[in-house]
């Protein structure tokens, strides 16, 4: 067990049996809950209607079907973890949702052969509460990081519907990308049932962190398949099929997402 | 509730806390590369069946077969000291009834893994269609012809090299 492990432990335990005296509350919740989700998809949505124009363009002898394009709105869901005090009018502390979002879209030609699309989003909110806290009810407000890998995998799908994401054509690979932001958000925590709390937040995952606007960090970043076996120079996963594929044919991550989310946590309350 | 109870509570509670990433892959900006699953514990996978058809029709035949020989792969971090600094590099070797077959730098991904033999560009691409703790399923495209391989993890000894002597 690492000192750092340890440390926390003992500072948690060590809060927890100072408090134990005190009107405050020390928690330590997992919890479990759904959202209502909306992000901003529109330039894997503008590569993807690309792709069909693309198949217009160049195989019009060979037919396709294709799924909708990608959802930037939907249901999501996830566990969540929640650390900190509540009562005596404070409420502190730290909260913690990973959520794991994906999407699949097939673009099915006539004769067998087609495109696999997956996108996937793994988020992680770390987010710092702080508000009016009491018995029964806590009212917070939110600020914290968002961090996020986001990958766009392209498989070539052949007609026996085998899925290979090999190096045989430039449009199949893994692109991915690492992005960070800053949140925010409010919410309610409700107390009223021995053990448990029923909260209700809003989270906005911002796409750039502070003085990341129009600075060097931002722009070289985008959704890229670094592996060795690629061919050089089509590494980024195209913003657009019908030109080049190039370093400046890319998407750059601006992949930000509002929530609103229902959890139910565990919550055991020292102070009955 | 008494108030050693509730310390006992709180501290079972913050002890789940240790358990969150038991048996998860080494990690990477959160992407969990498959190689720390690939190269934990003894870090051997035994081939234990190929499947080979034509990708090009529906509902080809496929022909299943087994390895006529043990084979096995083993996988390690090769470090080697490159102008002055150390690098750590995935590595496969590969091992056909206790002989030492070719090595590769490995890109193992989970939904993608590359067998490089040196070349600055290239390698053989694998794509991942399974992937649990002790077994993984790849396939491997090349034209009309798809493979599909099957390992299972298999804490094999790795074969020692033969003493030998070629003077003296």
């Amino acid at each position: 067990m690492s000192a750092y492990i340890k440390g926390a432990l003992l500072c948690i335990i060590g809060t927890a049996a100072m408090t134990s005296n005190a009107q405050l509350d020390v928690y330590l919740s997992p919890g479990y809950g759904i959202g209502f989700s909306k992000a901003r998809l529109d330039r894997i949505q503008d590569s993807y209607t690309s792709y069909q124009t693309y198949l217009d363009n160049n195989m019009a002898g060979d037919p396709y079907t294709a799924d909708p394009n990608w959802d930037s709105q939907g249901r999501i869901q996830t566990l969540s973890f929640h650390l900190g005090i509540a009562g005596d009018g404070v409420m502190a502390g730290i909260s913690y949702f990973p959520y794991r979002l994906k999407q699949e879209r097939y673009v099915m030609q006539q004769s067998g052969y087609g495109r696999k699309f997956v996108w996937k989003e793994a988020r992680n909110e770390v987010l710092f509460d702080v508000g009016f806290g009491s018995k029964y009810i806590d009212v917070f407000g939110s600020f914290g990081v968002n961090l996020n890998t986001y990958k766009m995998l392209s498989y070539q799908v052949y007609p026996s519907g085998h899925e290979s994401i090999n190096s045989e054509y430039n449009f199949n690979g893994l692109f991915s990308i690492f992005d960070a932001g800053v949140s925010f958000g409010a919410g309610l925590k409700l107390k009223v049932i021995p053990f448990l709390a029923l909260e209700m937040r809003y989270i906005y995952a911002s796409d750039l962190l502070p003085g990341e606007k129009r600075s060097i960090i931002e722009d070289p970043s985008a959704l890229a398949d670094n592996s060795f076996a690629r061919e050089p120079g089509t590494n980024h996963y195209p913003l657009d099929y019908m030109q080049p594929l190039t370093l400046d044919n890319e998407i750059n991550p601006n992949f930000r997402r509002s929530t609103l989310q229902f959890s139910i946590l565990f919550y055991y309350r020292q102070n009955d | 509730m008494t108030k050693s109870y509730k310390n006992t509570v709180l501290f079972l509670l913050s002890f789940m806390l240790l358990f969150g990433s038991c048996q998860k892959d080494e990690s990477a900006l959160n992407d969990y590369d498959l190689f720390g699953r690939l190269q934990f514990g003894s870090g051997t996978w035994e081939l234990i069946e190929t499947q080979s058809f034509d990708n090009s029709i529906v509902n080809p035949e496929i022909v299943t077969s087994q390895p006529p020989l043990k084979t096995i792969y083993h996988y390690y971090m090769r470090s080697y000291l490159v102008g002055g600094v150390i690098v750590d590099v995935p590595t496969v070797k590969q091992y056909v009834d206790q002989s030492p077959g070719p090595m590769y730098d490995v890109e193992a991904e989970l939904d993608r893994v590359v067998f490089r033999a040196g070349e600055i560009f290239g390698g053989t691409v694998y794509t991942v269609m399974e992937n649990k703790p002790n077994t993984q399923v790849w396939s491997f495209t090349a034209g009309n012809e798809t493979i599909i391989y099957t390992f299972k993890k298999c804490n094999c000894a790795i074969p020692l090299p033969s003493a030998s002597e070629s003077g003296g």
